[in-house]
């Protein structure tokens, strides 16, 4: 997600860097995989990610 | 995206029959459009269904609702299902149309057979097969048969509502112009899938899944403390949320229908109102006409009476000059001598002349006595000259009577003309389809009663869900505290505040891009239209609704609409305030439709979302290619002279590849510049074949 007005749209919002950068993998892993044959659904996308972002 | 062939085989009127629309080689980019041009009942309707039949099926229904309720409702050549009925052809005929597209540097082919078996009772329903193939740009290809995959493929590339949109008659015309479903879902339809509706509702239901999880196993780890929080309770709460959010939605998208059906109605009763003063209007005339008729004869009688009256001084002319004839004659012959002279003559023995008057002399005294004047003819004959001989008073009689004749040709002028008026006014009476008054009242109160009913739940459900999300906010905060004490706390503390941060951020991303998307639509809908209305028309302008729960297109008298938004708006307006006021002041202004507009309205929307695409698609990668051709179905017919020429001239920009199909008369010569290929439709029958089909030839 390029969109830069939506990122400042997100902090005014109220948004943590944190939350933001999460959810930008998340639309993004969704987006990617979501048209793969076998896809079993967007919740072990998001906890991939998940997963991921806690380690850091 | 642009669509390179279809191919048919006993589809519908089309038996065998191929079109290629690719441009001739060398063909320069501004002829983008491929014509078709067909005699009425040719079959340009079922050429532009062809589309949708190839990529997302049609049902009977839609081939009814098409075609009317006397179509066919099956996709297989009418001659081949007789046959196959009758028994002519054994076991089985299929109808199939094959469409090729390039997108995104693939080259996908879609192919949807209907196949109708003969039963002894006549001919089953059809089995559908559809199969996907996908050419690589390396050209290796892909076959795909489960119907699921391929539609979802398929809604990837051109969502099926969006496909409706860009597929334009006068059946979308209508649906544009109407306050119902239609209209909204072909807004809805480009605006979620250019703002990536689809992604963004898929990883919502993901986070909110792992959220779950997460906070059952808060819940779990923390269920033996003080502080613990019963996950069932916030999903109860979740739950009922969610709930009472859909039933709210839904209540207003009810409340915006009742609202524009209360418009409509509204319209309806002023029509009939508005009729009702015609008919006022025509029995005033038909007065009119009775008074003038009457005017008319009190003033022929005058003038019969004043002819006859003329006709004696028209007698009495040529009587004037037969006398003035014979006076001159007889006083040149006899001068001074009068009848009584000679009579008193033939009295005596003798004549004036000394002979003595004999039967011969008497004879002849007597047929001179008659030809002779009496003593006072002069007196007589001078009175009646003098009265005959008046000739200024004969002209005058004469100007008299010219005025008679001029002020009744008059009068028939002024009853001609009221009866212009009558007759125009029947026929617009006659014109106008006057609902029931009494019915369209009775549904105005039924209108009323559905807003007073679904803005009570609205506004109970509206505190329920404030009071929930308090509830929610207070046990997602014990929850989140919870955490912090469980096992891996603060892990899961961490975990539950990035998927809340996500859930609320695709919230927000939904409603800042969708509003985003429609004021961009609006920008480019207003473009559209002032290229396509005429000078003559350009007090009006076009808006999407961006604020009812219900989008629809709205004309709007466009000066007055800016005049008022100038003096209500003022500088401490945020964005969103000034949009609100914008659009209350745009429905204020909103103006009635010919059928003319509402095709220009159509047009106009179709080269908006045309537009919006193309500009998504500079700045988001993954929508690249996501331009859309367009086909559209006599675009021209009812559309004023002045508009015309203006759409013609526009059409070819409105997407890289317009598909146009038009009546053979009305092929404007506007077009001929843009148009790439020709392909003409024309009816015939065969032996084979005697309902007809199509066949299409290209033109050189």
């Amino acid at each position: 997600m390029q969109d830069d007005p939506i990122i400042a749209m997100l902090k005014e919002n109220g948004l943590s860097d944190a939350q933001i950068s999460f959810l930008v993998k998340v639309l993004a892993r969704v987006r990617s995989e979501r048209t793969s044959p076998g896809w079993d659904g967007p919740d072990t996308a998001v906890k991939s990610v998940l997963e991921q972002e806690v380690k850091h | 995206m642009r669509f390179t062939r279809i191919k048919f085989s006993n589809y519908r009127c089309f038996l065998d029959g191929e079109i290629d629309f690719t441009p001739p080689k060398g063909c320069p980019k501004e002829r983008n459009i491929i014509l078709f041009s067909a005699e009425n009942g040719g079959g340009k309707t079922q050429l532009m269904f062809a589309f949708r039949f190839a990529l997302y099926g049609l049902t009977e229904e839609d081939f009814k609702n098409i075609q009317g309720q006397s179509a066919t409702a099956y996709a297989l050549n009418q001659d081949i299902y007789e046959a196959l009925a009758s028994g002519c052809i054994e076991h089985s005929a299929d109808a199939t149309v094959q469409l090729s597209f390039v997108y995104d540097g693939n080259t996908y082919t879609v192919s949807r057979t209907h196949t109708y078996h003969r039963k002894p009772t006549g001919v089953s329903s059809p089995v559908e097969r559809v199969l996907l193939y996908v050419q690589d740009k390396m050209g290796d290809t892909k076959t795909y048969t489960d119907p699921t995959f391929i539609r979802a493929r398929i809604n990837q590339i051109i969502p099926e509502k969006t496909l409706y949109a860009l597929l334009c008659d006068g059946e979308r015309v209508r649906q544009l112009s109407s306050t119902g479903n239609e209209t909204d879902n072909a807004i809805q339809a480009v605006v979620q899938r250019m703002t990536e509706h689809t992604l963004l509702d898929t990883s919502s239901q993901g986070v909110v899944k792992v959220k779950r999880m997460v906070q059952r196993q808060v819940s779990k780890n923390t269920a033996n403390l003080k502080n613990g929080v019963d996950i069932s309770v916030i999903e109860r709460f979740d739950s009922l949320v969610k709930d009472r959010e859909a039933g709210i939605a839904t209540s207003n998208v009810r409340i915006a229908k009742a609202k524009a059906r209360i418009a409509e109605i509204s319209t309806e009763l002023k029509d009939i109102a508005a009729v009702r003063d015609k008919e006022k209007s025509r029995e005033m005339q038909i007065e009119n006409r009775k008074r003038y008729e009457e005017e008319l004869g009190e003033a022929e009688k005058k003038f019969i009476e004043t002819l006859n009256d003329q006709a004696y001084w028209s007698i009495g002319d040529s009587l004037c000059r037969c006398v003035s004839a014979l006076l001159e004659d007889i006083s040149v012959r006899f001068p001074g001598l009068q009848s009584e002279m000679v009579a008193s003559v033939m009295k005596g023995e003798f004549c004036i002349c000394g002979r003595p008057i004999d039967a011969t002399i008497r004879k002849i005294l007597d047929e001179l006595r008659l030809h002779l004047p009496p003593i006072n003819i002069d007196a007589e004959l001078s009175a009646v000259l003098h009265q005959y001989g008046q000739e200024e008073f004969r002209a005058n009689r004469r100007r008299e009577i010219g005025e008679r004749i001029g002020a009744m040709e008059k009068i028939k002028a002024r009853i001609n003309e009221t009866q212009e008026i009558i007759d125009s006014i029947s026929k617009e009476i006659e014109a106008s389809n006057i609902p029931d008054a009494a019915r369209l009242e009775e549904e105005n109160k039924q209108c009323n009663q559905v807003i007073v009913e679904e803005t009570a739940n609205v506004a109970k459900w509206t505190e329920e869900v404030r009071r929930a999300k308090e509830e929610l906010a207070v046990l997602n905060q014990r929850l989140a505290e919870a955490a912090a004490h469980s096992e891996n706390g603060e892990l899961l503390r961490k975990k539950l505040n990035l998927l809340e941060g996500a859930e609320m951020g695709i919230a927000f991303i939904k409603s800042f891009r969708e509003k985003s998307a429609l004021t961009k639509i609006n920008h480019y809908l207003a473009e559209a239209f002032s290229h396509l209305r005429s000078r003559t028309d350009s007090s009006r302008q076009v808006y999407i609704t961006m604020f009812e729960d219900l989008h629809r297109l709205v004309v709007y008298h466009y000066p007055s609409a800016e005049h008022d938004v100038t003096a209500m708006s003022h500088n401490e307006m945020d964005e969103d305030e000034r949009l609100k006021l914008r659009e209350a002041i745009i429905l204020r202004h909103e103006n009635g439709n010919s059928m003319g507009q509402l095709k220009m309205t159509a047009l106009a929307f179709m080269k908006a979302i045309l537009d919006y695409v193309k500009d998504v698609a500079k700045t988001d990668r993954h929508l690249e290619d996501s331009a859309y051709p367009i086909v559209v179905d006599a675009p021209f017919g009812d559309i004023k002279r002045d508009n015309f020429d203006n759409a013609v001239q526009y059409l070819h920009e409105f997407a890289d590849q317009v598909i146009l199909l038009l009546a053979d008369e009305n092929v404007p010569e506007g077009i001929a510049p843009y148009v790439a290929k020709k392909y003409s439709v024309k009816r015939k029958s065969s032996k084979n074949c005697p309902y007809g089909y199509s066949e299409i030839f290209l033109e050189r």
